[in-house]
């Protein structure tokens, strides 16, 4: 304390100003590292000519809309616009299906106490580990059986049904609402249904709209699934359509790329109070 | 009474002392469980011994005519699916096919695989079968239990409104579990069982499919090919796993605190670009990235035009080079989602700790590894395990970088490959299912083990609750 | 507006945590009764499980003389107001209100009469449209009551509502709800842990330690009646000063010297003797001669000492330490000269004090109270049974007592165990009274002293042969004055006991030959006695229609299903016994 008292208050407010100067470089900084890549991109997509060579280090020469209209008017090898109904549906579908079954999920077990609830949460949690890439196989040959290769509904009752598994996140935040409100609720006489719908949803806004944004992302942008059970080019969803892209391409591909990124980004803009509830309700002990 | 020497906090979790404790629960529950059969069977009634002998015979003795017959339904049902279908098909699983198809001679053989599947299936609804059984018998003794007190035997539209209300969590897991159990259940068990099995490579159906113990396993280790790129593989992806989760968790923990500063005006404004290549789909940013490495890509033809000469950044001989860029590339990815987390946490922090710690002498760093670091992790010990899964089965990053790229001294696998891409490599590229499975039961091992070791010392664990 | 009664109610968690040890409470209609007892006593788990939030493990719970043991809440007629309030965040005060009664189907114009009302009563109705994160504590708590109110039920249960309130608005609220019990007209049962708030609000307080009751009564009877030493100390802030003793006698009457003990229990001699002279009333309520010459705890309130002087009777040199002036009243926090012991006295408001110096106090004897060393019994409360030296003469089919006076079948068929020579009778000082009926024993006796407890009285007497009696009666009741008067002891209130204590015969009827050392084994939800019991092969369904508790042991009378028959079994005392229990009788295998 005394040694800071011996400096002359020049030098204080100096640090104080160092120490700001930097925080503001080091925020540039970082802003520009993680804009970049995505800038980069987006000027792709504008550009003249479609092969990657032709640019002139990051900038492409010319600029043009011309890769947006070849993406949608050019659809006898790549049939953009279908891509993207088909990525509509089975995005908006399983986001509908798995957000419910996510939601009555997460919410049974963080409310009720049963004898299997124990081992129920352990046996989801070692399933959990099992790597994702594991069952693939397995599915290809259930799907086969079932006739579901090459049908969006296949890949939205995988998706919807792979859902309850990620209930961890949803159930922290249920686990918040305090009990006594559904004590209170139990004497006023509710049953359980009840309580459900006229006071746990009501309550409960934040966490669907993240579960729903959450899952209508994830098949979005989700390929392996897609590549595995669709055979057909014209079924296919524009992640996998993007990567069926050769090199020579690349401006559609950014334009593609582009032009399904922009929905979730503002997505996630929109809602990015919802994404911080969520993340935090399922990660922090209260 | 002992005193141990070391006295911190976890001295009473050595491993010795908890095995021991686990030994001690499983013998009195052991003990607990004969204690509640010998006394069952010494109280058990003749109505309760029928519905042993015949699926909801008991229940009909006791007049509860609706659940007795579906009881009674049940077990009719299962002996005329087991009839038809299910001996047959746990009969294949054993033997996975006798007849080998040869479309020479028009004999449609057995599909080895299929049958696998179907043995499967067949040993869950079997499974069903049984847990039905012991409800029925456990259902018929609590009435009878239900009777000796003095009371009615349960009527049933009352207990079918219960399941509405009481037993509501019965009905609303009943599709969750069906559809994790078929989906998620069903292929793990398959692949597991096929990790026992020489599926794969020229041993696919038509031809026949056959068990064969541990090979798979003794190949991974043993064959010199496999086992050496196994090892080298292993290796590489528990450094990867290590490396990229504690880098993304502290720059997004850096980088969190720094948005906190008091002195960051608008920190809604600089919080947006992490967000932005947060929202941006994995894919197309790897894609991306990868084409910016890329020999005729911009980052190559700016250093031409100055002169030097095109680095293949991820080419054939970049090994540290491509891993290091893998681990960048992840850090761009990830950092953002651990930066929200930390914000989220930092929000909650008691902001009299730092106060307390000024007056006491403490300096920045000092404040941040005595208070924040200890907070942060206490709080987050689970995701942290949950991140470092997700690092060591990154399929994505290595796949779009390096594409299938596969070098000399790897077994189709190249230098920068996770152990699940290898898999990927091996399964779908060349139909070495059994091998990848194998693979896919080491991979399993290791995770689970790692985390379950750390998340049992985890304090949400000891608190016998998880993230409450 | 209704009654409830409690029988052997315990709570028994899984892993064997016993939360409520066989609690006993009959609740009146209007009362208001408080459950009032330090954290974790069990106090909140029993009026969770009249509420039906918990289950009964064992043991009855009646409401207006229908069982609930498994009757949902919304069936019971309950109310409830929680600690934390617990109102619907997304709905308003109205909503909140309305709940219930939208469920339960109401008419509309009579839901927005309840609403309406209740909202007047508690001052809420320019509340209605909020919601409840606009209001503040006093207010929700407030809509919580109102709640409660529109359901108009028999019972209103409260857990520890005030808890979460500032202390002026508990203040407040206290008086709002007791204004409230009077209003309603309707029984309340109340939950704190803090004991003003239950001596100001309860008619009747319960106060519980570790899962068992300590005492239920009045609050004047508990302040100034306490059964233990836990309930002498609980109540009463400063609390009650308690020194280690003995009781002497000294000619006619006792005396009370405060000792200092060691580790062990032995005395450690002191040359500074402070003797308590022991006013008659309080001797004669000794309740067991025994406890002459043995250690005891002497407990002498903060409010009862007094400022005295040197030379007078019974002063005690001190030397006053800390003084705390509070305005109504001042603490003294003295030291006894010569001994370890302190003492805590409250003087009144402006009285001067020497801090330091030697000064002295004395003690108000006639509000002494004395405790049982180890298992803080008062030792001045109203003896359970009074043990007389009567001539007990077993015979073929009746027990003749006092040279022939009175033949009791009944009481021959109540002995469990052969009487010896000197065996005595026990009179249950409730059972007894001085009205004259048939087939009574009667004891000529000579009163003492009536004391009066409010809710009832008790009556001090003694025999020609100067043995106690001392008789619980009703505050109604008719009791003579001192003076001769006739006990009267009907069959039912009289057991036999052994020479040493041990009582021999049994409350109830039961089955003879008891089977000794009847083993009970219990897993999960059954209950079977292991056994041989003739004519019981594999097993044998039974309800337990009698418990009789004898300490260590409990005579457990069981009837079987479907033949009727009686057997009676020695077991183990467990508290998770009730009457009405199901049992197996199983026969142990054949070796």
């Amino acid at each position: 304390m005394r040694s800071y008292m011996k400096k002359p208050v020049g030098m204080l407010k100096f640090k104080k100003a160092a120490d700001v100067g930097l925080t503001y470089a080091l925020l540039i900084l970082v802003g520009i590292i993680f804009v970049f890549p995505c800038l980069w991109l987006v000027l792709a997509s504008f550009s003249k000519t479609g092969s990657l060579y032709s640019f002139d280090g990051f900038f492409p020469p010319d600029y043009s809309l011309d890769s947006f209209k070849t993406l949608f008017t050019d659809t006898a090898m790549y049939n953009y616009p279908q891509w993207f109904l088909n990525t509509l549906l089975v995005a908006s579908m399983s986001c509908i299906i798995g957000t419910l079954l996510v939601i009555l999920t997460a919410y049974t077990i963080s409310r009720f106490e049963f004898k299997a609830r124990k081992p129920l949460m352990k046996i989801t949690l070692v399933l959990g580990m099992f790597p994702s890439f594991m069952g693939m196989t397995a599915v290809y040959i259930l799907m086969t059986q079932f006739n579901m290769i090459n049908n969006h509904w296949g890949l939205i009752l995988i998706y919807s049904a792979g859902a309850p598994m990620g209930y961890l996140v949803q159930k922290g935040f249920f686990d918040t609402i305090p009990n006594s409100i559904y004590e209170a609720a139990r004497i006023d006489g509710a049953t359980n249904a009840r309580v459900f719908c006229k006071i746990t949803l009501p309550l409960s806004k934040p966490i669907i709209v993240y579960t729903a944004l959450t899952s209508f992302a994830w098949p979005w942008s989700d390929f392996i699934l897609p590549k595995l059970l669709l055979k057909e080019r014209d079924m296919y969803t524009t992640a996998v359509g993007l990567m069926s892209l050769p090199e020579t391409e690349f401006a559609r591909f950014a334009a593609g790329a582009i032009f399904i990124a922009v929905p979730i980004v503002v997505l996630y803009f929109c809602l990015i109070k919802y994404m911080i509830n969520g993340m935090t309700a399922g990660a922090v002990k209260q | 009474m002992e005193n141990k020497a070391v006295d911190t906090g976890s001295a009473g979790k050595s491993p010795a002392v908890f095995f021991g404790k686990v030994r001690d629960k499983l013998r009195a529950k052991i003990r607990g469980a004969a204690e509640s059969v010998r006394t069952f069977f010494r109280t058990a009634n003749s109505n309760t011994f029928a519905s042993m002998c015949f699926m909801g015979a008991g229940q009909l003795m006791y007049k509860q005519w609706a659940k007795g017959l579906i009881y009674l339904g049940i077990e009719v049902l299962f002996i005329v699916l087991m009839a038809l279908w299910g001996g047959e098909a746990i009969y294949g699983f054993f033997t996975l096919g006798l007849v080998r198809g040869d479309p020479w001679t028009g004999v449609e053989g057995d599909n080895s695989v299929v049958m696998l599947l179907m043995g499967i299936l067949a040993w869950f609804v079997l499974i069903a079968f049984v847990c039905t059984y012991f409800a029925n018998i456990k259902d018929c003794y609590r009435t009878q239990q239900d009777v000796a007190a003095g009371k009615c035997p349960a009527k049933f539209l009352d207990e079918a409104k219960g399941l509405l209300d009481k037993k509501f969590y019965k009905t609303v897991l009943f599709l969750p579990v069906v559809g994790v159990l078929v989906f998620n259940v069903l292929p793990i068990v398959f692949m597991i069982f096929v990790a026992f099995t020489d599926y794969g490579g020229e041993t696919v159906p038509p031809e026949l499919v056959s068990w064969v113990g541990l090979d798979n396993f003794e190949k991974l280790v043993a064959l010199a090919d496999i086992a050496d790129s196994f090892f080298k593989i292993l290796g590489w992806n528990i450094l990867w796993a290590v490396l990229s989760t504690f880098i993304n968790y502290f720059l997004g923990l850096g980088l969190a605190l720094l948005l906190n500063k008091k002195c960051v005006k608008g920190k809604a404004f600089w919080r947006a670009f992490p967000v932005l290549a947060y929202a941006v789909p994995g894919f197309i940013t790897l894609l991306g990235f990868k084409f910016m490495l890329s020999y005729g890509g911009p980052i190559n033809q700016l250093i031409i035009e100055h002169g030097g000469e095109a680095i293949g950044f991820l080419g054939r001989d970049a090994k540290w080079m491509a891993r290091f860029i893998g681990i960048a590339v992840n850090a761009w990815m990830s950092v953002p989602t651990t930066m929200l987390l930390a914000t989220g946490i930092l929000s909650n922090m008691n902001t009299d700790l730092y106060e307390a710690a000024k007056i006491d002498g403490a300096g920045a760093w000092k404040q941040f590894t005595r208070i924040t670091l200890p907070f942060v992790v206490f709080s987050t010990t689970p995701v942290l395990i949950s991140q470092f899964i997700s690092n060591f089965n990154n399929f994505g990053i290595f796949y779009f970088l390096r594409g299938g790229l596969t070098l000399d001294g790897y077994f189709e696998a190249s230098d920068t490959d996770l152990l699940i891409n290898w898999l990927y490599n091996l399964s779908i590229d060349n139909n070495y299912y059994s091998i990848g499975a194998a693979i896919s039961l080491v991979i399993f091992v290791i995770t689970s083990v790692i985390s379950l070791a750390v998340y049992v010392r985890s304090s949400a664990y000891k608190r016998e609750d998880m993230f409450r | 507006m209704a009654n409830a009664e409690l029988k052997n109610v315990c709570k028994i968690y899984e892993g064997g945590v016993k939360a409520v040890n066989d609690f006993n409470l009959a609740i009146d209609d209007k009362e208001f009764v408080v459950f009032v007892g330090p954290s974790g006593c069990g106090k909140s788990t029993t009026l969770r499980m009249i509420a039906g939030l918990e289950e009964i493990t064992s043991g009855t719970l009646y409401i207006d003389g229908v069982l609930m043991n498994d009757v949902e809440p919304k069936d019971r007629d309950i109310s409830m107001v929680f600690q934390n309030y617990a109102l619907y965040p997304h709905m308003s005060v109205y909503e909140n209100m309305a709940f219930s009664l939208r469920i339960k189907k109401l008419p509309k114009d009579e839901i927005d009469r309840r609403v309406k009302e209740a909202a007047e009563i508690l001052g809420i109705t320019e509340y209605l449209d909020r919601k409840p994160k606009a209001l503040s504590g006093g207010q929700r708590q407030r809509v919580a009551l109102g709640r409660a109110i529109v359901r108009e039920p028999k019972l209103f249960l409260l857990d520890e509502p005030l808890s979460n309130l500032d202390a002026k608005l508990r203040v407040q609220m206290r008086s709002e709800i007791i204004k409230l019990h009077q209003r309603l007209q309707t029984t309340f049962v109340y939950v704190t842990h803090d004991q003003t708030e239950a001596m100001t609000m309860g008619t009747r307080i319960v106060v519980m330690k570790d899962g068992y009751i300590m005492q239920v009564d009045t609050p004047s009877n508990l302040y100034d009646h306490p059964a233990n030493d836990f309930v002498a100390t609980f109540l009463g802030s400063p609390q009650m000063n308690l020194f280690d003793a003995v009781i002497e006698r000294a000619g006619e009457g006792l005396v009370v010297r405060l000792a200092e003990f060691d580790d062990d229990g032995n005395e450690i001699p002191s040359e500074k003797n402070i003797t308590l002279k022991v006013p008659p009333l309080k001797a004669g309520q000794l309740v067991d001669e025994s406890y002459i010459g043995k250690k005891v705890t002497f407990g002498i309130r903060p409010e009862d000492i007094k400022e005295s002087e040197e030379g007078v009777d019974g002063a005690i040199g001190v030397t006053a330490e800390i003084v705390e002036k509070l305005g109504n009243e001042t603490l003294v926090y003295t030291h006894i000269t010569g001994r370890k012991d302190y003492a805590i006295a409250s003087y009144a408001a402006r009285t001067p004090v020497l801090i330091d110096g030697v000064s002295y106090m004395r003690f108000d004897m006639d509000r002494m109270h004395l405790f049982d060393a180890k298992s803080g019994e008062s030792l001045l409360r109203i003896p359970e049974v009074n043990l007389l030296d009567v001539d007990v003469k077993c015979e073929e089919d009746a027990v003749v007592l006092s040279e022939g006076r009175f033949h009791s079948e009944e009481l021959k068929n109540r002995l469990v165990m052969s009487a010896g020579e000197d065996a005595k009778i026990g009179l249950r000082s409730e059972g007894i009274g001085f009205e004259e009926r048939e087939n009574a024993l009667a004891v000529p006796v000579t009163v003492d002293e009536v004391i009066d407890y409010g809710a009832y009285k008790a009556v001090y007497s003694h025999t020609a042969a100067g043995q106690r009696v001392v008789v619980k009666a009703d505050a109604e009741a008719l009791v003579p004055a001192e003076g001769e008067a006739t006990v009267y002891a009907p069959v039912e209130a009289i057991d036999i006991f052994a020479a040493d204590g041990s009582r021999l015969t049994a409350r109830r009827e039961f089955a003879h030959p008891v089977h000794e050392d009847a083993a009970v084994v219990r897993s999960g939800r059954v209950y079977r006695i292991n056994a041989v019991v003739e004519g019981v092969k594999r097993s044998l369904a039974c309800r337990v229609t009698a418990l009789d508790v004898f300490g260590e042991k409990t005579l457990m009378t069981v009837r079987a299903n479907k033949s009727g028959e009686v057997y009676s079994f020695a077991a183990q005392t467990d508290t998770a016994y009730y009457e009405g229990m199901a049992i197996y009788i199983t026969p142990p295998r054949q070796k």
